[in-house]
């Protein structure tokens, strides 16, 4: 089977695709971080290694604000969503079929349904309805609200893999309700939630658009600062933080993954 | 005494689509200190019964008491019952000796209750070095055994298995049994055990609870079982079995005749309430069943037409009368060859006690 | 016995409902109100009720203020529609192969691919799209390479192209594309193409009419995933247009900021919200349904 001519379901041409996919796919990304080491000023022309890029943004006041409230922002939505998003779980996947519960999946899904664009603007009307300007509060609100599915997929997914019998045999050893859950389900629930936790501080951090609309001056966070940048001229300061960030990015993508993977 | 378990006309459907009926109208009492099986082919609702025993499922209709209290509305923490799933259920995220220890801690006990406790149920299960392993680094065996200890740990009023062999292999199936109906002596804890295997239920019950669609076909003792089935179901689901249709042609004080084919005619027990041209269904178990080289009084004549090897016996499909088959068996001869070789003639003989009839023409 | 409760249950997702349904699904209405009101220059609206949003998407006033049929807006929506189609057709023609390829091979090897797959997809997409802008722009990589080989003079224009806002559409979406795709695919039966191959059909006949019929539910739900997000695209149009290439997501955003016309972006909103709730209406009572009682 493994042999590829004979694998009856093989067709020629496929591994080749696949390979210039993959090359299409990482190309960019590649290209991107290899400038940012780049001597010179030009942000494409090959000059050399350095790393004076990367010492300057880390001495860069403005970068570092837009860090931390980056970090701040990405860090306080992802603990009010995964908070959400795992009791939400925990009531679809073990609560009772009531008649609302279809319609309660499809609002938990809504954000990833409307376009991102539909978000960014609603939300900004509502602020301005209510008249409401909390500073980065307004885009704590708002990340929050769009990252409860992302959390919310991971941790449904890992209550639905669950052995339903343990958290019964708990039951029938004599814990209530309430141990039940402090001493199975949720030791068990674990890796799902840090995983879906983990995806929705990304999904934070990189969010440029609803952010874009709903900062208010002085909320600038690292993704609206490097578009900031990014429409002066292209440099090399901008290469590096964006693989910097990159970085930040993969990290926590691989390393959900291999704790949702985690048995 | 009080029973330790009462299920009353308990009505059992589950509202899926379409809704599935797993139980009707089921009513038994088990016995304080008794090795109960329940019995019956995959889907009968063996453990939709088990699960109501333990408080996991609600029955639809009909009541549950536990020596004499109403424990229907209680949820299982409630419930003096302790349950061995069939998957073992062990907690993954803890050692052997915390499994063992969840339903004391929860019981509240103090800690060195709990640890006396747990250290005489690793030895209990012949398991005293494996206290700090996790669950996933022990055999099928072993980990059956860390479910069986956890279990019997609180000291349940009734322990529920749910068909605790069926992932062992043979070897380990027959040594566990031994252990387990040991055990249930030793600890004079009710035993309800759910098996599909008519051997495991034979060898280790004190009584036998054969289901079959959600209903209760019979109740009785391994041999009454075995011996005395009271239908076709429990006959050919217990043991293997020769069926006949026959029609009744004499009926004496202690005995009836029945023809079974154009030329034969049996005799057997009377029982109860039969008459002249009644149609009869008439079972005898092969081991009943002599083979000889030469007629003797009462005994029919037959052909073998294939025969069975099975190790230490073998099973002859014996042709009577031109119209019927029968399945008789006969131990081997002491080399290991069959008494008879295909084509053969051959005669049988049995019992008339042996044949009996049981109710219907099904 | 164990009986879930109803009342623990709702507690239990109320406040995920209510943070949704006070967050954006209230926000949404607000907007839907705000498309009836009138613009307000210095941002926000004004408190009289009109219909002028709506008339706007079709008409024009002239100096005089009458109606003039005016196709400027129509023509960015109908580009945005053709461009997000164009996006859609070529994920698909590259997405089926790939993950066809995938879905057959060993199953680690398979779990690697597919985190290959998704971490571009949880990556900043601004950053994503901003790598194109290295490689495509006047000075950028592509035309470095074609004129110092001699091959170019002068440097192409590939950036602020039709060309490029695709491209970079179909690069932040395509995992979009093979995702559901290859999920419809690795549930296969590699047996039914043995079973159709054994029966006497070359590849591609077992290609056309074993695999491909059973990946239909992914192929429509890997276009709807690329569709939506491509309709309402902002960077890439930004980016890689130039900001004067608009689609449908660069002019709701320009509304609300430079152009100051939040009415007139809102009701452009609620009619992007639209087409895509078709969409996944149609999604869901079509091939949708069909796939969830045909595949078991
Ligand atoms: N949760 C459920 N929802 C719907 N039907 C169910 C459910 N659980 C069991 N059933 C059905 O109820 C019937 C009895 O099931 P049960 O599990 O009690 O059988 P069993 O005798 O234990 O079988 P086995 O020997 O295969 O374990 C079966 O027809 C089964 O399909
Ligand atoms: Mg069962």
């Amino acid at each position: 089977m493994s042999n590829k001519n004979n694998d009856i379901r093989h067709i020629p041409g496929l591994g080749v695709i696949s390979l210039l996919f993959f090359t299409y796919l990482y190309a960019p990304l590649v290209i991107l971080v290899i400038f940012s080491f780049n001597e010179t000023r030009s942000a494409t022309i090959w000059g050399g290694f350095s790393t004076e890029w990367y010492a300057k943004v880390f001495v860069n006041d403005d970068i570092q604000r837009a860090a931390i409230n980056s970090l701040l922002i990405a860090a306080i939505a992802t603990v009010f969503a995964t908070t959400i998003a795992t009791m939400a779980a925990l009531a679809m996947a073990r609560g009772s079929a009531f008649r609302g519960k279809p319609a309660a999946n499809s609002i938990l899904m809504l954000p990833l349904m409307v376009p991102e664009i539909v978000t960014a603007v609603a939300t900004l009307s509502f602020f301005s309805f209510l008249g409401l300007s909390l500073g980065l509060g307004n885009i704590i609100i708002a990340h929050t609200v769009f990252c409860i599915p992302f959390a919310y997929l991971p941790i449904r997914a890992r209550l639905q893999g669950m052995d339903t019998t343990l958290e019964q045999a708990a039951r029938d050893l004599y814990a209530d309700r309430w141990a039940t859950m402090r001493h199975i389900t949720l030791p068990l629930l674990a890796p799902g939630i840090l995983a879906g936790g983990m995806l929705a501080f990304v999904i934070s951090i990189d969010d440029f658009i609803i952010t874009l609309m709903v900062a208010e001056p002085g909320s600038t966070t690292l993704p609206l600062y490097i578009y900031g940048l990014v429409r002066i001229g292209i440099t090399p300061e901008v290469n590096a933080v964006s693989s910097i960030m990159l970085g930040i990015s993969i990290l926590f993508v691989t390393l959900s993954y291999v704790i949702g993977q985690r048995r | 005494m009080k029973n330790a378990v009462e299920v009353i006309k308990v009505h059992k459907v589950y509202e899926s689509t379409p809704p599935v009926v797993a139980l009707k109208d089921i009513s038994l009492a088990i016995k304080d200190n008794e090795f109960l099986t329940l019995l019956g082919p995959s889907g009968c609702g063996k453990t939709t019964l088990l699960r109501i025993i333990a408080g996991f499922e609600e029955a639809t209709l009909g009541d549950l008491r536990l020596f004499g209290d109403d424990i229907a509305a209680l949820p299982p923490e409630k419930r003096p019952v302790n349950t061995v799933f069939q998957n073992y259920s062990l907690f993954p995220h803890m050692s052997v000796a915390q499994n063992i220890a969840f339903g004391l801690q929860q019981l509240k006990q103090d800690k060195d209750q709990v640890a006396k406790t747990v250290r005489e149920m690793l030895e209990l299960v012949k398991l005293s070095e494996y206290g700090d392993r996790n669950p996933s680094q022990l055999s099928g065996g072993q980990q059956q055994r860390v479910a069986l200890a956890r279990a019997l740990a609180p000291h349940p009023k009734v322990l529920l298995l749910d068909e605790p062999l069926s992932a062992l292999d043979l070897k380990l199936r027959q040594a566990m049994r031994l252990e387990l109906k040991d055990l249930q002596r030793r600890t004079g804890i009710t035993f309800v055990f759910v098996t599909h295997d008519q051997e495991e239920a034979l060898t280790m019950s004190d009584r036998i609870v054969v289901m079959s669609q959600g209903e209760i076909q019979q109740i009785g003792t391994p041999a009454e079982i075995y011996e005395n089935p009271t239908n076709r179901f429990v006959a050919d689901f217990v043991g293997e079995s020769n069926f006949f249709i026959a029609r009744v042609t004499k009926v004496t004080k202690s005995d009836v005749e029945c023809q079974i084919s154009k030329y034969m005619k049996v005799r057997s027990q009377r029982t109860s309430s039969i008459s002249v041209n009644d149609v009869v269904t008439l079972f005898l178990r092969p081991e009943k069943i002599s083979l000889l080289a030469d007629p003797i009084k009462g005994s029919h004549k037959g052909i073998v037409r294939d025969i069975v090897y099975l190790g230490d016996n073998t099973d002859y499909q014996i042709e009577l009368d031109g119209a019927i088959e029968v399945t008789a068996r006969a131990e081997n001869r002491s080399d290991g060859t069959p008494l008879f070789a295909i084509g053969s003639d051959v005669h049988i003989h049995f019992d008339k006690h042996a044949l009996k009839v049981i109710r219907g023409e099904q | 016995m164990i009986r879930p409760n109803t009342f623990r249950t709702v507690l239990g997702i109320s406040p995920a409902m209510a943070t949704i349904g006070i967050f954006m699904l209230l926000p949404i209405l607000i907007m839907a109100l705000y498309s009836f009101l009138e613009p307000n220059p210095y941002g926000g609206v004004r408190w009289n009720f009109t219909v002028e949003s709506y008339v706007r998407l079709l008409f024009e006033r002239d100096l005089d203020g009458r109606l003039v049929f005016d196709t400027t807006y129509l023509g960015i929506i109908w580009r945005s529609v053709w461009i997000g189609a164009v996006a859609v057709v070529a994920s698909l023609l590259v997405g089926f192969p790939v993950a066809y390829y995938i879905a057959i091979q060993p199953t680690s090897r398979r779990n690697i691919l597919i985190l290959l797959i998704t971490i571009p997809f949880w990556t900043n997409l601004l950053i994503r799209t901003y790598c194109w802008i290295l490689i495509l722009r006047d000075t950028g990589l592509i035309n470095n390479i074609l004129i110092s080989s001699g091959v170019l003079e002068h440097p192409l224009t590939l950036l602020y192209t039709n060309g490029a806002i695709i491209l970079g559409l179909i690069y932040t979406f395509i995992p979009f594309m093979v995702l559901p795709i290859y999920a419809s695919l690795e549930k296969l039966d590699h047996r039914l193409i043995e079973a159709a191959r054994d029966l006497y059909a070359t590849r591609w006949q077992a290609m056309k009419q074993v695999i491909i019929p059973l990946a239909i539910p992914g192929i429509v739900a890997g276009s709807l995933l690329v569709f939506i997000p491509s309709l309402g695209a902002y960077i890439a149009p930004d980016l890689l247009g130039g900001g004067k290439k608009l689609m449908l997501g660069s002019l709701v955003q320009l509304q609300f900021s430079s152009s100051r016309n939040w009415p007139f972006g809102s009701a452009l909103a609620i009619f992007t919200m639209a087409i895509v709730m078709v969409a996944l209406t149609w999604y869901a009572l079509g091939p949708g349904r069909r796939s969830d009682g045909n595949l078991h």
